[in-house]
């Protein structure tokens, strides 16, 4: 009877276990992406940048790490800094750095912003290479690693989500 | 069998407090490490106890500008010390990527003198510059982005010649991917009308080759002046560099009275070349102890933060005034939740410097002031050692200035 009854309180506890395990994993991670969301959040804030509720496009462009990826990026907003609703956020520590990368009209478009200091790497939402982040009510739903060879793909994938 | 279970039972029974907490120990932790971002940093190294014996010391003496213009970057990998014979003036020279170029500021009067901007593309076009070392101001040596091409260039930023250094034969196959390096802790070396210039294998992926294969690798290029002559140098890497899981080929190097130093990030000792074998000599920091290294490929995030928590060595320079060497050392610094990876990266919170004679004993070790220098800049004047201020997290910074201190070597 004893035996019994220490069997099925351990065969109930390793049940729990193996369920606790499952939920406090899956949380850790849910409260990871809800975090990350926060954080991507407070950078738009920060920078004030618009994010259109249905659906945006915030592209980050650091200008240190892959060269030829991000020249691709700088030249691809270059051409086409007035694409309304992809939001173009170049970042650097260094005003000078940023400033010396564009043209005047490019640098003073309404869907460039300008991370003077280095908003986007305090967050972590960048590092060597420009990533795309495609939001649903100010939701992320994905992000791409952009680089030299994917630009003309990816650039197509953002226009297809925000006017398809 | 009823039995076998009853003592086991009545043993788990027993032991079930120590259970239960073991379980909510294992739980904890499979929450903690359930997600990459939730990984804790680890543990910095306890610094070792200081050694008594110091007789060198470097001392503050004074600070020093440059004005820069709004198209100049105020951090730049290359640059150094140059005295011109002609003029007699000592120069810094700056490479400035914004614009291709690069600048002379004069140390006595911080005024920039003088400014060669080069084509990227074109007769005279040298790609997108990486650095620079200065021979004389007519007979200049650039490295670019047009990677396995060695410039000589003019005071007009004209090419001179072109040393295609990539088109070497028997190279082992780990060689053939390479980067020449000039930088102010890899300078050229010139030497019976050769130029010498350290050369890094670029390993796609490290953790892939073994210890012996990235042993393979060669560490020097010659570049004959007149012959044109291109050979690699039977310098391999010694072979106990990466033989504790080290997998990184960076290295420094000074150079001083035919003797090569080499300085290696996750090695205590230095390695001296006399005449083709290396010497070891012991160059230890007070302010660390051990390394830590990745076994396998990190990812980013975690190659950042690894590369922040731990210890290393930095470069390795020659005072060729005062005769002695100063080895830079980083000891590692503790990552908070919401810290900046990139700006802790590129800007080490802290470092030291090492201070050895011209026989490679150590004499002292100054550890600088927090958040305050930028180890990557510096130069040695016949006045002493200038280290730039222009770290960013440094509350001084200016981003229109380049700010050095000087520091003055007293031996007691």
């Amino acid at each position: 009877m004893k035996t019994n009854l220490n069997l099925s309180f351990l065969n109930s506890l390793r049940i729990n276990i193996v369920v606790l395990i499952y939920f406090l994993t899956f949380i850790g991670c849910v409260q990871n992406d809800s975090e990350f969301n926060k954080k991507f959040v407070n950078f738009t804030n920060e920078l004030s940048v618009d994010v259109i509720d249905s659906a945006s496009v915030v592209v980050i462009v650091p200008l240190q790490g892959c060269g030829s990826c991000i020249e691709t990026w700088l030249n691809i907003i270059e051409k086409n800094g007035n694409e309304a609703q992809i939001m173009f956020v170049v970042t650097s520590y260094y005003k000078k750095h940023i400033l010396n990368s564009f043209s005047d009209t490019v640098k003073f478009s309404d869907n460039i912003f300008l991370d003077t200091t280095g908003i986007a790497y305090r967050y972590n939402l960048v590092d060597i290479s420009p990533k795309a982040y495609f939001l649903k009510h100010n939701t992320i739903i994905k992000v791409e690693v952009l680089d030299a060879n994917n630009s003309q793909a990816v650039y197509n994938e953002m226009k297809a989500f925000l006017y398809n | 069998m009823i039995e076998l279970y009853d003592v086991k039972f009545n043993f788990e029974l027993k032991d079930m407090g120590k259970i239960v907490k073991v379980t909510f120990l294992l739980l904890f932790t499979i929450y903690f490490v359930s997600c990459e971002d939730s990984v804790q940093p680890f543990s910095k190294n306890k610094a070792t106890k200081i050694e008594a014996l110091v007789t060198a010391n470097l001392i503050e003496i004074k600070s020093i500008e440059f004005e820069l213009d709004k198209k100049t970057n105020p951090k730049s990998l290359a640059s150094y010390y140059f005295f011109d014979k002609v003029s007699r003036k000592p120069y810094y020279v700056y490479l400035n990527n914004f614009n291709n170029e690069i600048q002379f500021y004069c140390i006595n009067n911080g005024i920039k003198e003088y400014s060669l901007k080069f084509d990227k593309v074109g007769p005279n076009g040298v790609s997108e510059l990486l650095s620079f070392y200065v021979k004389t101001m007519d007979s200049i040596f650039l490295i670019s982005k047009n990677y396995g091409t060695l410039y000589l260039v003019n005071n007009k930023s004209e090419i001179l010649k072109k040393y295609e250094v990539f088109n070497l034969e028997n190279q082992s196959s780990y060689n053939k991917l390479f980067m020449i390096n000039i930088l102010p802790g890899l300078p050229a070396v010139f030497f019976k009308k050769s130029i010498f210039c350290c050369v890094k294998p670029d390993f796609v992926n490290p953790w892939e080759l073994s210890d012996e294969e990235k042993h393979k690798s060669k560490m020097m290029l010659e570049v004959g002046l007149e012959t044109e002559e291109i050979k690699l140098l039977s310098r391999y890497y010694p072979s106990e560099v990466f033989s504790k899981g080290n997998s990184s080929a960076t290295y420094s190097m000074a150079y001083s009275e035919n003797r090569f130093v080499y300085s290696f990030p996750f090695n205590h000792d230095l390695f001296v070349t006399v005449d083709s074998v290396f010497i070891k000599k012991p160059a230890k920091s007070n302010y660390f102890a051990k390394f830590s290294f990745l076994k396998s490929e990190p990812g980013f995030t975690k190659y950042l933060k690894h590369r922040i928590e731990n210890p290393r060595y930095l470069d390795i320079i020659y005072d060729p005034f005062r005769k002695v060497f100063y080895r830079f050392a980083y000891r590692g610094s503790v990552l908070k939740g919401d810290d900046d990876l990139f700006k802790k990266n590129s800007f080490p919170d802290q470092f030291s410097i090492i201070i050895l004679d011209s026989d490679l004993n150590k004499i002292g070790e100054v550890l600088l002031d927090k958040d305050k220098y930028y180890h990557k800049m510096y130069f040695v004047s016949s006045e002493g050692l200038y280290i730039s201020e222009n770290n960013i997290n440094n509350p001084d910074f200016d981003e229109n200035k380049l700010k050095f201190k000087l520091f003055k070597l007293v031996k007691n």
